[in-house]
């Protein structure tokens, strides 16, 4: 399993064409915790997660200035390979997109990329389904098309699918928001389960969900990062203004 | 702020005007049936030039069974001979020649519009604009270019390489008119079609499914193998046999170029003589063969025939793609 993780970002810029979205982020993320980045919609929280594995520089006329360190390594410098870099970080975006293949196929799909022996496949799908609590609701049906599995079935899926490459971080933007309220739970329990093992960072609106899972916060406001600390201090007594407003209008 | 509403400068909108209300349901009625018959009116219209083509081409059909007409490769109207086969392998021959150049180079072509391009907003619109030039350039270009290309470098290279006896490859015929021009020149015809179809249908893709892989450590190649191609590989037969139904129908630019003898070609440098072509070329004339406008009825009811059932299917297989969120 992954030994601790470490993430540290270092006067983080980025623009969408001519608008600087993120502004001059220092951060470190600690290691085998819930960190999460809060604030209001369109202050940079996606664009701050997807700057983690890379996905922001697909985006047309994206430009990034600054340091993101996994590990220590800087994942922007030029040496660097961005899909050994994206194997070592999981993502679960807001919506589940299983690919246009079977359960068992989406599992095994970064596994066989990555030149797992076959006969070790059924292995890793199994455990990876048995870690999201997926098995027994598939395990009948592993040949079936993915996309036939409920919404929140599917997003347990593409947590085991991002599992199975035995990532060293995993990101999660929004990643209940698009869920009922019982499949949200679950995957917020197994992200409590998860996070001694992972590192773990969640996009979240859902302030009440950012207190029940995080450990560790990162406040953003405008693309500039106003707040940061353990998630009893932030939410407990906020120093910023601006955090505190936030935090209250949720309340008031 | 709120404005106090002041009783006397109401004005309160009729409510109880049933005439006006009978008049305004009638309108709306009247547009609304009105519309709904126009529309059926035109896809009618269809069914109604099957018909009028059937029943014209009755009389070729009452003298001789359909099997022995499609299945007789002699061409002789004045003798009362009307076989089809070499006017049917002509169409087939040409229209999947043309379709082994084209659908290579235009998937090809999508891929990469869709997937690596960053100029896709300034190639997409020159693409089309390919697809809505007239036939009869392309025809002229292939007289131009593709004829004389085929008679003086091609038939002499192929020629000295292989022999003169290779199948497929020897032919009489060194006018350059041929089966590989028409090709050629449909290839080309349908090479927009069919970027334009799958392009919009790797569009169709959710992003997020991309990023999904490639967070899983894909490479930009394997999403496009694994995730945007599978996802849309009915889409894709669909918009090869859209393509295809085009390159069917194809007429002028066709006619410019194959040669127009009436055989089975056994060759690609051989002549060829499409089902349009032939229509084209002869309608009008020597109408005073008996039967000979029937036969040609015949040949326009088999290509409506061919070309309605694959558009059709296409479009529908096309539509059940784009549209289908949960389709895998």
């Amino acid at each position: 399993m992954a030994e601790q993780s470490t993430l540290q970002i270092t006067g983080w810029n980025v623009w969408y064409g001519g608008f600087h979205a993120l502004r001059n982020i220092t951060a470190s993320i600690p290691a085998s915790q819930i960190t999460a980045i809060v604030g209001p919609s369109g202050c940079g929280k996606s664009t701050l997660l997807r700057s983690l594995n890379r996905l922001v520089e697909l985006e047309e006329g994206a430009r990034v200035q600054g340091e993101v360190l996994l590990n220590g390594q800087n994942i922007y410098a030029p040496e660097a390979d961005v899909t050994e870099i994206r194997t070592r970080i999981g993502l679960l975006a807001q919506k589940p997109f299983p690919l246009p293949m079977s359960i068992f196929d989406n599992v095994a799909y970064g596994p066989r990329l990555h030149g797992l022996h076959r006969g070790h496949l059924a292995d890793v799908v199994e455990q990876r389904l048995r870690q999201v609590h997926l098995w027994d609701e598939v395990k009948d049906r592993l040949k079936r098309p993915a996309a036939r599995l409920s919404v929140g079935q599917q997003q347990r899926l593409c947590l085991a699918r991002a599992l199975a490459v035995d990532p060293d971080l995993l990101l999660a933007d929004e990643s209940t928001s698009a869920l009922d309220p019982h499949s949200a739970r679950a995957v917020e329990d197994l992200l409590e389960e998860l996070k001694n093992e992972y590192t773990i960072v969640i996009v979240t609106h859902n302030l009440g969900q950012a207190e029940r899972l995080a450990d560790y916060v990162l406040f953003l406001w405008l693309g500039e990062l106003i707040e940061v600390g353990p998630a009893e201090r932030v939410f407990g007594q906020p120093t910023h203004d601006l955090t505190r407003s936030y935090l209250e209008r949720r309340f008031g | 702020m709120a404005i106090p509403l002041n009783r006397t400068l109401v004005v309160r909108a009729p409510r109880r005007n049933t005439l006006l209300f009978a008049l305004r349901r009638l309108a709306d009625l009247l547009l609304q049936n009105g519309m709904t018959i126009l529309v059926g009116l035109v896809i009618s219209l269809l069914g109604v030039m099957a018909v009028v083509l059937l029943l014209r081409a009755l009389p070729v059909l009452v003298q001789q069974p359909l099997e022995a007409l499609l299945a007789s490769s002699v061409w002789h109207p004045s003798r009362g001979e009307f076989g089809f086969l070499p006017f049917l392998a002509g169409s087939g021959f040409v229209s999947l020649l043309a379709m082994t150049l084209a659908v290579p180079l235009a998937l090809l072509s999508a891929i990469y519009l869709a997937e690596y391009s960053r100029l896709r907003q300034m190639i997409k619109p020159m693409i089309d604009l390919f697809a809505s030039i007239p036939s009869v350039i392309y025809g002229l270009w292939g007289v131009l270019f593709v004829v004389p290309f085929i008679r003086d470098t091609l038939i002499p290279l192929v020629d000295r390489v292989f022999g003169p006896n290779a199948p497929l490859l020897a032919t009489a015929n060194t006018t350059g008119y041929s089966l590989l021009a028409g090709s050629i020149v449909v290839g080309i015809m349908v090479f927009p079609i069919i970027v334009s179809v799958t392009d919009e249908l790797f569009r169709s893709v959710p992003q997020g499914m991309r990023e999904a892989a490639l967070a899983l450590g894909a490479t930009r190649w394997e999403v496009v193998k694994t995730v945007v191609l599978r996802r849309t590989r009915n889409g894709i037969v669909a918009a090869v046999v859209l393509g295809f139904s085009r390159a069917v129908g194809e007429t002028l630019a066709v006619l410019m170029v194959v040669g127009n003898v009436a055989q089975v070609p056994r060759s690609i440098f051989d002549a060829a003589y499409p089902l349009p072509a032939l229509i084209a070329n002869n309608y009008g004339e020597m109408m005073s063969i008996p039967l000979y406008d029937s036969a040609l009825m015949l040949a326009s009811l088999l290509l409506l025939g061919v070309i309605a059932a694959f558009n059709l299917g296409a479009q529908i297989v096309l539509w059940r793609v784009t549209h289908a969120e949960a389709a895998t």
